[in-house]
């Protein structure tokens, strides 16, 4: 029942992004409201399955890779309407549909579990690791997003042929913001994920730091944005240069969180 | 009954015929009533623009109002006679409800998609409504052809985008640092074009606005005229990093700002985006300063191209409009049809009629001459005073307001037959 009712949430999903592409190509207003209706259906349908699952499979929650994109997809949905309510134009809200729907996806084509080690599912710091990191996870996914818009924003600005795309996006400093907003939000997410998955090592094995190739890389983006986020407060790194360093960034976020697995205790 | 459209637009007709034919508040007033006391003429209202002067008319014979309003517009204005029958057209029925709706959603304005249109529509339909010449007709006109505009404006992207130079850079300007209130501009010179963008920043609610030049009294006039403030020429570019927007048009020789002095800004402003307006020719701002990261300069001829490729955008979209157009004049007129209740009206007189005909011819067909005379004029007395109320009721405008719903009921009571 809940498996099919996925689907059915990822069919809304799936028309709602094609609306909003539609609506940013077309610039039909009336298509650009069926394709908010279509999502908002589609969210209180997630929202519903998510508290479902959680009441029906109590604690621990998030056990696999299935249930952190779940996760991640919703917390990237109530991103959507709060970037709805705040800046008012669906052509933003393309970006966070279009993480909506690819989180969702990948929710329901990985549903294998997370190798944590023996008694980490009932270890308190797992969920906390899990809920942050699968946050983190989705803020990155969404400011990655909005660099890409601000960048190609930028070019058509740079190349002095604004198009008439440009008119149903933010301008270019609320783009900068925002994006620079979001890193700063998914940064503090992903530090305590850190922190909690180190504790959790602590607790479970005994050290903080175990030196697989996921926490490695966790670390190596962890960096990045910190370095990201400091150049642009001291050194002024605003707009391109800043926005390129933190998808390098995200390319660690994609890496860390895809391909590589923690090591099987 | 039928729309009429009587008039003369940019399309057909110079400015020194519009001017002559313009008609505005008394003298709007008083063709107004010339136009609907004309021969034929049962509803009227007037827009007169820069662009065009039209008469919107329901009348109950196209070419007898027609005549009617030519002699009118003949009489009213100082045209000679020749030039207004070259450039007058007459439209009627489906063309008419078609042009309307096209002009109301600014399909046939000189600059396709402006806003003002409507608006103007809107305000000559109340006039005609407070001099009271207008009815049911022209009402559900207007109103269909405002929401054709509306409806063009939400499904094409026909307005969006700018087609002034002054005005593109204002949008520019706002692509770039979103909302206005925040930034400060600073307007080089005291030029008409520059000041013209400044004005447009200013309808935009720009933070401040200086102004310097290299003669102080004429930036100090500007200044004063623009509630804005006036900086001294000797060093500004030092200052530079303190502003936002910067519109050059000026006269000074050679560059007034090098890449040089943009680079400081920059750095002293940390790489906040600055937007450069040059609209001076030759040009006075170093074209270099727009390979400098998140700094935008745009000069006459950037804007100018920018207008151009919009124009274009806008014919394309116009056509697009144009198909709304010709649909939603198509389900006006069936609705109109649907709306006049005169031919079921007929079928039902005709139907008692033939019943009282038949019945006579079964049952009194013996009856002497004389005789049958009189009963034919007592049944034909009956059959009209039967139907005397309920016709007189099917003419009444509420009645007529749930016209089609009536006349299906009456159709299905009386089995009257569509096609008869």
């Amino acid at each position: 029942m809940i498996l099919s009712l996925n689907v059915v949430a990822a069919v809304l999903y799936f028309f709602a992004t094609l609306g909003h592409c539609l609506y940013l190509i077309f610039s039909d207003r009336r298509m650009g409201r069926l394709a908010v209706g279509l999502f908002l259906v589609g969210a209180l349908l997630h929202t519903g399955l998510l508290v479902a699952q959680v009441l029906q499979n109590p604690y621990p929650f998030f056990l696999s890779d299935g249930d952190f994109f779940y996760c991640a997809a919703w917390a990237s949905a109530v991103a959507y309407f709060l970037a709805l309510r705040k800046y008012r134009m669906i052509g933003l809200s393309t970006v966070f549909s279009l993480v909506v729907l690819v989180l969702f996806i990948l929710a329901e084509i990985r549903k294998r579990h997370f190798y944590l080690g023996a008694g980490a599912s009932e270890n308190p710091w797992a969920l906390i690791h899990i809920l942050f990191m699968s946050l983190a996870f989705a803020v990155f996914s969404a400011s990655f997003l909005i660099g890409l818009v601000y960048l190609l924003q930028q070019s058509q600005l740079k190349g002095r042929h604004p198009g008439a795309l440009l008119s149903r996006l933010p301008s270019l400093e609320a783009t900068d913001a925002m994006h620079y907003r979001a890193l700063t939000v998914g940064f503090v997410l992903l530090s305590i994920g850190i922190l909690a998955g180190a504790a959790l090592s602590k607790t479970t094995e005994g050290r903080f730091f175990r030196g697989d190739s996921k926490q490695v890389m966790a670390l190596v983006t962890w960096a990045l944005y910190a370095l990201f986020l400091n150049v642009r407060l001291k050194a002024g790194w605003r707009g391109r240069r800043g926005i390129i360093l933190s998808i390098l960034g995200f390319a660690g976020v994609v890496l860390a969180f895809l391909t590589l697995e923690h090591r099987v205790m | 009954m039928g729309f009429v459209v009587i008039g003369l637009s940019h399309k057909t007709a110079p400015l020194e015929l519009r001017e002559k034919l313009a008609a505005e508040g008394e003298k709007g007033a008083r063709l107004l009533k010339a136009l609907v006391e004309a021969q034929g003429v049962t509803e009227g209202m007037l827009i007169s623009t820069c662009n065009r002067v039209e008469a919107y008319l329901v009348a109950r014979e196209v070419s007898e109002a027609a005549a009617g309003v030519r002699a009118v517009l003949g009489r009213e204005s100082s045209a000679v006679a020749a030039e207004l029958e070259k450039s007058l057209y007459v439209k009627n029925s489906g063309e008419a409800v078609a042009h309307v709706f096209r002009v109301t959603a600014s399909l046939d304005s000189m600059v396709v998609g402006e806003t003002q249109i409507s608006a103007q529509v809107k305000e000559a339909f109340a006039q005609a409504v407070q001099a009271e010449t207008v009815g049911a007709g022209l009402n559900k006109l207007i109103h269909r052809a405002l929401h054709v505009s509306k409806r063009v404006r939400t499904e094409t992207g026909i307005g969006q985008q700018p087609v002034s130079i002054s005005y593109a850079a204002v949008l520019l300007a706002e692509k770039i640092f979103g909302d206005l209130s925040g930034t400060k501009v600073l307007l080089i010179g005291a030029g008409e074009m520059g000041a013209l963008a400044a004005r447009h920043l200013m309808e935009r609610k720009a933070g401040e606005i200086r102004i310097t030049n290299r003669t102080g009294e004429k930036a100090e006039v500007l200044a004063k005229e623009l509630g804005a403030s006036h900086v001294p020429y000797d060093g500004f570019a030092e200052r530079l990093d303190e502003v936002d927007i910067v519109i050059a048009s000026t006269a000074a020789e050679g560059y007034v700002l090098a890449e040089k002095d943009v680079r400081e800004a920059m750095r002293r402003r940390r790489n906040r985006p600055m937007f450069f307006i040059d609209i001076s020719v030759p040009r006075k701002i170093d074209p270099a300063v727009h390979e400098l990261e998140n700094v935008y300069l745009y000069d006459v001829d950037h804007l100018q191209g920018i207008v151009d490729a919009n124009r274009k955008e806008r014919e394309k979209e116009a056509k697009r409009a144009e198909a709304i157009v010709v649909e939603e004049a198509q389900n006006f007129l069936t609705y109109i049809q649907q709306m006049d209740l005169s031919p079921t009206i007929q079928q039902l007189s005709k139907k008692f009629e033939a019943i009282r005909e038949g019945e006579i011819q079964k049952h009194l067909s013996k009856l002497p001459a004389s005789e049958r005379e009189a009963v034919e004029a007592c049944t034909k007395a009956i059959v009209n005073k039967i139907l005397h109320d309920p016709i007189l009721l099917m003419k009444t405008e509420e009645v007529k307001e749930g016209a089609p719903k009536y006349s299906e009921i009456l159709r299905k009571l009386f089995r009257l037959e569509s096609d008869e």
